[in-house]
């Protein structure tokens, strides 16, 4: 950092003089002879960051100078050294309210003027490196932002896009935290007669989580081939089988156990023969399904106790079965809308998802999500939940 | 204090004074836990009187707990009904059992 000083004094010989004593001490003396010439300088100069200004001068004095840049409003940060022959404490006291950084009387040697103007260089070092600190930290946090919102595109582009499927219409809403967060749905046809439907939700929130989020996503929706972690091959005709939902889930669990037990995931995954009707699944740890049924309009939970996945290297894993009616509609959650919160924090519940599915019921399905979403919304009082929300519904149409 | 640490030689109890066992607390909870680790002889003993909402970063600092010390008997003293439903829901409640008493807990060890 070069030595730059502003001396702003209005007596020229005096000027002349420091201005000589200070140059001898290797200082780049800049001169102004009042302050508001003082204020031309500094602009013209915008490195300067310590001003030595005398007290009593025309147009603009020492003190008037000196509340003028230690304004919040001046955009620079001044180290302001106050020269002056008065060193009577009221002066002082006036000094220190307008801002001043310190006092030298005009007489003090060059030793100690020296020896203080080092000491407000050293205060404008450190001030300076915080301030680059300070800019690095603003594009490194706009730069995580940034990557964030990448992720977050990605992550929405990992979402189902074909949602009608022959028998069967899906609808889902699926909200990011603020935060990237690790749920995640999709549906898939297995064959002619099965769609595969399901949804995950990694604990935790953050790049680790969503990545994992994405990692799973991969593992069940490449099933291209015939064998597949939904499919298995077989040697006669078709030549393949489906997976039980409760070996999809065994296989998931065992390719994700993590060492760190910070990462784990809850999944259900269910099949639906579209034919007849016959819905199979699994879950892993995860909240109950909801149950619509189309004949009375009543709403049921499918609760499965069981492990949640990633966690385990034990766990196994039940497939069960449910007989759907034409018109029944099945609803997959994550826990991030029964534990969403109210301003007196209180949860919604899973008891009052199930009563709103309900309440809800004469929608069209198309609607019925979003509504549900928004109802929730609306009753946490809140634009942003904290937590990921992921709602996907399914109806089975009939033959 | 967000956890109270009671070592008594065979045993140690851990008790949670929170009301919610979540994200924020978790962490904690885990570091708690490194610290102590190599003090935990027999029996570990978590006391969740006070939590009355826990979250999948809770129940994953507890499933951790029980991976951490595979070779330790883990108790859960006096949940609360949502704690309850949340082990149920994952079964953790076959491989931690609840207690409704510290007294009860380690009279199931004898």
């Amino acid at each position: 950092m070069s030595k730059q000083i502003l001396l702003v004094e209005d007596n020229k010989v005096m000027q002349l003089l420091m201005t000589n004593k200070l140059s001898s001490r290797g200082y780049n003396v800049i001169t102004a002879l009042n302050g508001l010439e003082a204020l031309a300088q500094l602009e013209k100069y915008p490195s300067i960051q310590l001003v030595l200004s005398d007290w009593m001068m025309p147009e603009l004095n020492g003190i008037e100078l000196c509340f003028h840049l230690k304004s919040p409003d001046y955009g620079r940060y001044i180290f302001f050294v106050l020269l002056s022959g008065r060193d009577d404490d009221d002066s002082i006291v006036e000094g220190i309210n307008a801002g001043a950084d310190d006092f030298v009387a005009k007489e003090t040697n060059i030793n100690e003027l020296d020896a203080r103007l080092t000491a407000g260089f050293r205060t404008l070092e450190l001030h300076n490196q915080l301030v680059a600190k300070n800019i690095e930290l603003d594009r490194a946090y706009a730069t995580i932002h940034q990557d964030l919102d990448s992720a977050n595109a990605l992550i929405q582009r990992m979402l189902p896009s074909q949602t009608s499927f022959p028998g069967i219409e899906l609808h889902y809403t699926h909200v990011p935290s603020a935060q990237i967060g690790g749920d995640m749905l999709g549906c898939m046809q297995l064959d002619e007669e099965h769609i595969a439907v399901y949804l995950f939700d990694v604990a935790g929130h953050g790049v680790a989580s969503a990545l994992m989020s994405f990692a799973i996503q991969q593992s069940i929706s490449a099933n291209s081939g015939t064998h597949s972690n939904v499919k298995r091959k077989k040697d006669t005709d078709p030549f393949y089988m489906l997976r039980d939902p409760s070996e999809v889930l065994s296989r998931l669990n065992q390719s994700y156990l993590s060492q760190d037990n910070n990462l784990y995931f809850t999944m259900v995954y269910a099949v639906l023969n579209i034919r007849n009707g016959t819905l199979t699944y699994a879950s892993a740890g995860h909240p109950p399904m909801i149950w619509l049924q189309n004949r009375n309009q009543t709403a049921q939970f499918i609760q499965q106790d069981s492990f949640v996945a990633g966690m385990f290297d034990f766990a196994s894993y039940k497939t069960e079965q449910v007989q759907l009616n034409h018109g029944d509609r099945l609803f997959l959650y994550s826990d991030g809308i029964t534990e969403a919160e109210s301003a007196t924090k209180q949860q919604y519940s899973e008891s009052a998802l199930k009563q709103l599915v309900e309440d809800l019921a004469h929608q069209p399905a198309n609607k019925q999500t979003e509504a549900i979403v928004n109802t929730v919304k609306a009753w946490c009082g809140i634009e942003q939940f904290d937590d990921d929300i992921s709602l996907l519904a399914f109806e089975w149409k009939g033959n | 204090m967000q956890f109270e640490i009671i070592e008594r030689g065979q045993y140690t109890v851990i008790q949670v004074n929170e009301a919610r066992f979540d994200a924020k607390l978790a962490p904690s909870f885990r570091e708690e836990l490194e610290n102590i680790k190599g003090n935990i002889r027999d029996h570990l003993v978590l006391d969740l009187s006070e939590v009355r909402f826990m979250d999948s970063s809770g129940l994953g600092a507890i499933m951790g707990a029980y991976k951490m010390l595979r070779n330790s008997k883990i108790s859960i003293v006096n949940p609360q009904k949502p704690i309850v439903d949340l082990l149920k829901l994952t079964r953790m409640d076959k491989l931690i059992l609840s207690h409704p008493t510290i007294e009860a807990a380690l009279a199931a060890t004898a």
